[in-house]
């Protein structure tokens, strides 16, 4: 598992280092360079673009500290490549991507918007299929079944059973946004192989607030290995209080922009902070609550 | 030193600057935002600090986890709300002292209630506080030196010489008169309410303004707390 990560001179990320739990939700502004940390997760080259300032002069480096193993240490100029030490898989969901037909295909990956996502859940085992299929089930209740039907094109959809109706299947774009992205969040644990680590921005869009803590959870029980199969570590980006509110205050990272230079610097909850445990009470034991008053940073001016 | 403030008060008109864009909690305040509360504050809290190497920040206030809002009026009178604005969160974006300014609005319990909130248990986690209550309104302090009233509003205005005895609505009428006049004035005049309300803060002679009860106990508090931080510093 990543532990520790160090960036210096990508992007905003001067001089950035960061710690990792199994599950890690990173926290911040539009533009407070939550992005660029994901990207440095799993990118192989550097443009001029990609360094701080755009300064030709600067190597942008990474240390990364594993639990094990020793470190990994890489740095690059303009237009130079990076090895990997870790095989890391970037998520931008697009629901309109999620819902798309596919042609045929064996997938055992998904793409990073989601495209293939019908040939990703069709390549499984039956077995799986029918797993995911009892799992969503449970967290989507208004539907008892999924799975791939072939089209006439070459191509097959996924489709969804209706609970009170068995004959009834609806199509994706007849299902909502959220509906589509917990079958993606629960396909991504059977992926093959599976990556070291997931990240996933915004992983909350389009879902319903009462799904999140079930969908976290989820999150967190595949980032331990708690539900079979090796641990998948899982780091999000979210402007979701109520994401928050379901994580722990270990998990979260605060992203803050310096007014003096516009560099980035992470911050983790003040756990060690005597004032931490009665601050945290006076918000109610609530992570949205102390995100969204900006006593802990990550949060935009207004 | 410095000593990093932070500044709730009823609204726009007491504590807002030209520039309404605030930074994130936390942040300190450019001139820009300061209002006429955040002037009179600091010469308060400086006003038994001179000649000494002293001056306040003013830092950007926490918002409210609803709707993202600033604090202000009925907010303040909130247990829940004032407990959170006075929580320690133990980096280094807590300032040194948080002031909380009211009107009383005739209510002559409603500063006590407030010290009420914050002191209650656990204590010893918050930060350092001072509650202002402007009997009535804040508008009243404003008006507590005549001449500087006379001063602003380029002519004599016959301000009254006990302010704490209008009404609210009194209050904020007379200073709104005073204002007009303010922004009228040629060849000078003030580009708007807010800039002579600054303007006022700056030049009234706090000695006057101490004849009201309400300003006196306020400053006096000020001073005790900047005085005492500053020795803390060293």
């Amino acid at each position: 598992m990543l532990k520790k990560l160090r960036v210096q001179n990508f992007r905003c990320l001067k001089d950035v280092t960061i710690d990792f739990e199994p599950l890690t939700v990173l926290v911040g502004a539009n533009g407070s360079g939550k992005s660029s940390l994901l990207k440095t997760l799993n990118f192989s080259g550097v443009g001029l673009a990609d360094i701080w300032q755009h300064r030709a002069d600067l190597r942008v480096t990474l240390r990364m500290e594993f639990d094990n193993g020793g470190p990994f240490e890489a740095a690059a100029s303009q237009n130079q490549g990076f090895g990997r030490r870790i095989d890391t898989q970037l998520l931008q969901l697009d629901v309109t991507h999620l819902r798309q037909p596919n042609l045929l295909n064996e997938e055992r990956r998904l793409a990073q918007a989601g495209i293939n996502l019908t040939n990703t859940f069709a390549t499984l085992p039956r077995k799986t299929q029918s797993e995911i299929a009892r799992e969503f089930a449970s967290l989507v209740p208004s539907f008892t079944d999924v799975f791939a039907r072939p089209l006439q094109s070459g191509q097959h959809r996924l489709v969804f059973q209706d609970r009170w109706n068995d004959q009834i299947w609806y199509e994706p774009s007849e299902v909502s946004d959220g509906t589509v992205l917990v079958l993606t969040f629960l396909t991504l644990r059977h992926q093959s192989p599976l990556p070291d680590l997931l990240a996933i921005e915004e992983p909350e869009r389009g879902l319903h607030p009462y799904l999140l803590g079930q969908i976290v959870s989820t999150l967190r029980k595949i980032a331990r290995g708690e539900l079979g199969g090796k641990p998948l570590q899982v780091v999000l980006a979210t402007h979701s209080g109520d994401l928050l509110n379901h994580m722990q205050p270990e998990e979260v990272r605060f992203f803050n922009r310096r007014k003096e230079d516009g560099s980035v610097v992470v911050e983790k909850v003040p756990l060690d902070s005597p004032n931490w445990r009665d601050t945290f009470r006076e918000y109610d034991d609530s992570l949205r609550n102390v995100w969204l008053s900006g006593g802990l940073g990550g949060v935009p001016g207004n | 030193m410095e000593l990093r403030v932070v500044l709730y008060s009823e609204g726009h008109a007491e504590s807002g600057g030209e520039d309404s864009s605030l930074p994130p909690p936390g942040a300190p305040l450019d001139p820009g935002h300061l209002g006429a509360a955040h002037l009179l504050v600091e010469r308060c809290l400086l006003s038994k600090l001179v000649g000494q190497d002293v001056a306040v920040r003013f830092l950007s206030p926490l918002r409210l986890p609803d709707d993202a809002r600033i604090p202000r009026g009925s907010d303040l009178l909130k247990r829940k709300t004032v407990r959170r604005l006075v929580a320690s969160f133990g980096r280094g974006l807590d300032p040194d002292l948080v002031v909380v300014l009211v009107d009383t609005d005739g209510d002559t319990q409603r500063r006590t209630l407030l010290v009420r909130f914050i002191d209650e248990p656990p204590v010893k986690h918050l930060l350092r506080s001072i509650v202002g209550a402007a009997q009535q309104a804040f508008e009243a302090w404003l008006l507590g030196d005549p001449k500087a009233a006379d001063e602003i509003a380029g002519e004599a205005v016959s301000a009254t010489e006990h302010p704490e005895t209008l009404s609210p609505d009194e209050a904020k009428q007379s200073l709104a008169t005073i204002l007009t006049l303010a922004r009228r004035r040629t060849p000078d005049g003030l580009s708007s309410d807010l800039a002579a309300r600054r303007k006022l803060a700056t030049i009234v002679r706090l000695e006057d303004l101490r004849r009201q009860r309400s300003f006196e106990e306020f400053s006096k508090e000020c001073a005790s707390e900047a005085s005492r931080l500053a020795r803390a510093a060293g």
